[in-house]
């Protein structure tokens, strides 16, 4: 290593203590029993907001709130401006979550900000940083809730949704906050979208990549799009497991593992032809209340949930989906019922802003490097809405959605450069 | 049966690389990669199987297969021909054909158990085969078939692929651990030079493509893929 510059190693250990004090003093907030956990439009999810809130206040920065009780934040003088770009994330996480998810973009708009503030400077354009509640769908099933309320795009079976753990709707939970629901519910656009130039989000990655090819940080592509059904039920006949030979029987599991294995099998030749997908069923029961090991089941549910940076390609595993399962239904003599399905379109980031991230990773001393986006984020929503949207990925080990989430605070800072370098010059 | 001419080993991957390309089971995409089985990114897709739909491609090339294979190894060095399922059943048919040769093919899982619960057909313990694909990557579906022959007491002494990527610098010393030589008659190279030759695709994709078969994993992590093989 070169030696650096005093000054410059100076503000990075200040930069590298802010980071480390804003990420360890708000998972002190948000204790789960393993990792953290800030469910989405509650108590924990507010008093993370009004941390931040404190901090940036202590350093001179304007904040206020918008209609959706979301946090956001400014240089003074940016405060009050007509247009400005929007660097946003949520502060919620999954239970027993990792602290980063989410967190991660909020403190690198944070940085930015005070950075500018200490050192004086402005941004080609103003800034406003957007803390969000409410993304992830393992609160209430939907996706983007935050986000969906300020575009106008949250739906009414979404709204409806209700919290895993106290069973009452979205719509009861936001109303409590202070949300307003009347609006939300007729898809009234709680902020003007017309008015941010472009939207950009920073955020931990949540594959294997960047630590494959050993850097640490990437522009976004795209984000993926998803079809999700969230229970799908297969009926067949229950029966003894020792009693009733293979050409009687109607077996739900066998016919869900079939579908399964068909769906694993044109996965494969899609990839092979250069299409992009993945598919997970992360839930799977028999009912607890019936099942045993020696009865054959008269039902099974499971969840499904494929993804493509590809409408296209969503809309052919729908069809081949419900193909397959036809078939298997002749073949089995079983039944399925796929429930409710939800989809998200995939959404492209915009290609300059992509290109000004990719300048802004030279600047900095980094080799651009282009990725797409597995997961789901806040900056789809932000994208179908119109407004021009990119990402920033950075450096993690072990995934995310669980306690186990590693971003080195080097990494994060690395991330924060190409965001920081690429404001001060966005075009 | 095998017409009997044994023409160059050059202009036979030559002829086949025009032939794969003739057919369009040659596809170069960039911008957006295809992904192997095994995860690799890779901006090269090759269909093989597309071949047995051309009558007079797939009479030509097992024309040379048969005479790579005579000339190479002999004329009495085998006593079956087998093919990996699926797509190096229809070759092994037509190999075993001309070579006069008894035929079976191997199956990617076996059904039930037994130590032929792999092997379709009849063969015989301590028979010599030959194991024919389609294409050769790196050389992995070939040992698991070979396994699988060794099972039941017979030996792959030998495989052959109309298609040899050529791009992995273990892939030959894996076969021979294995047990196998490996014949082929065209590869990757061979598809870049005609494309060269004749100007197909534009310089920035052949450039491309270049990249990749020069250092395919490299390629890949930078492409969203895989970084190394699985071993």
């Amino acid at each position: 290593m070169n030696a650096q510059p005093a000054p410059f190693a100076d503000v990075r250990a200040q930069d590298h203590a802010l980071a480390a004090r804003l990420f360890d003093d708000v998972a002190r907030l948000s204790p789960d029993v393993e990792g953290v956990s800030r469910p989405a439009f509650s108590e924990i999810e507010t008093r993370t907001l009004k941390y931040l809130e404190d901090v940036a206040k202590a350093e001179g920065l304007a904040v206020w709130y918008d209609a959706g009780c979301n946090a956001l934040f400014s240089l003074p003088e940016d405060r009050d401006a007509e247009r400005f770009v929007v660097v946003g994330s949520h502060v919620d996480s999954v239970p027993f979550g990792g602290n980063f998810d989410g967190l991660a973009g909020v403190v690198a708009g944070l940085i930015c900000l005070i950075r500018a503030r200490r050192e004086g400077r402005r941004f080609a354009k103003p800034v406003h940083v957007l803390a969000m509640r409410g993304e992830e769908s393992a609160w209430f099933g939907p996706c983007y809730i935050g986000s969906k309320a300020l575009t106008g795009t949250l739906a009414k079976p979404e709204i409806e949704a209700r919290h895993k753990g106290d069973g009452r709707t979205l719509e009861a939970h936001m109303a409590d906050i202070g949300l307003p629901v009347e609006d939300i519910r007729a898809g009234k656009p709680l902020m003007d979208v017309n008015r941010i130039e472009a939207y950009l989000e920073l955020h931990i990655e949540q594959g294997p990549l960047l630590i494959g090819k050993n850097i640490p940080a990437a522009a976004v592509s795209g984000i993926r799009g998803n079809i999700r059904y969230r229970s799908i039920t297969c009926h067949g006949e229950a029966g003894h497991s020792g009693a009733v030979p293979k050409a009687y029987r109607r077996d739900p599991v066998l016919a869900m593992a079939d579908l399964l294995v068909r769906l694993d099998e044109s996965w494969t030749t899609i990839l092979n032809k250069g299409d992009d997908l993945v598919l997970t069923s992360g839930i799977v029961a028999t009912d607890p209340e019936k099942h045993a090991m020696s009865r054959i089941p008269d039902s099974v549910s499971f969840s499904l949930d494929m993804r493509s940076q590809k409408p296209e390609t969503l809309d052919d595993m729908r069809a081949l989906l419900k193909s397959e399962i036809k078939e298997i239904e002749r073949d089995r003599r079983v039944r399925f019922e796929l429930g409710e399905e939800l989809r998200v379109e995939p959404a492209l980031c915009d290609k300059g802003l992509v290109a000004g991230l990719e300048e802004a990773m030279r600047q900095v001393g980094q080799e651009p490097f282009v990725m797409p986006s597995g997961g789901g984020h806040d900056a789809a929503v932000f994208a179908a809405a119109g407004v021009p949207s990119a990402m920033v990925f950075v450096r993690n080990r072990n995934g995310s959605h669980n306690p186990q989430e590693a971003m080195e605070i080097d990494d994060f800072l690395a991330g924060v450069d190409i965001l920081s370098a690429f404001l001060a010059r966005a075009e | 049966m095998f017409s009997n001419t044994f023409p160059d080993q050059t202009a036979i991957s030559q002829m086949v690389a025009r032939m794969l390309l003739e057919i369009e089971a040659v596809h170069f995409r960039a911008e957006q990669p295809f992904t192997f089985t095994s995860g690799l990114a890779s901006p090269v897709y090759i269909d093989c199987r597309k071949l047995i739909s051309y009558p007079r491609v797939r009479a030509a090339i097992m024309d040379f297969a048969a005479s790579i294979i005579f000339r190479n190894v002999g004329f009495e060095q085998f006593d079956a021909v087998a093919g990996g399922e699926t797509a190096g059943i229809p070759f092994a048919a037509w190999l075993a054909e001309r070579m006069g040769l008894p035929m079976q093919y191997v199956r990617k899982k076996p059904k039930g158990f037994g130590r032929d619960a792999q092997i379709e057909g009849a063969l015989n313990e301590g028979a010599r085969v030959l194991l024919v694909e389609d294409l050769t990557t790196d050389g992995g579906s070939k040992i698991k078939f070979a396994e699988a022959v060794a099972r039941t007491g017979a030996q792959v002494t030998d495989t052959f692929a109309v298609f040899y990527y050529d791009i992995f610098p273990d892939t030959p010393k894996r076969l021979e651990a294995a047990g196998m030589r490996l014949h082929h008659l065209a590869t990757w190279w061979d598809v870049l030079a005609v494309c060269k030759e004749e100007n197909r695709f534009s310089p920035e994709t052949i450039a491309e493509v270049e990249k990749f078969l020069n250092a395919p994993t490299e390629w890949s992590a930078n492409h969203g893929g895989i970084s190394e093989l699985p071993q």
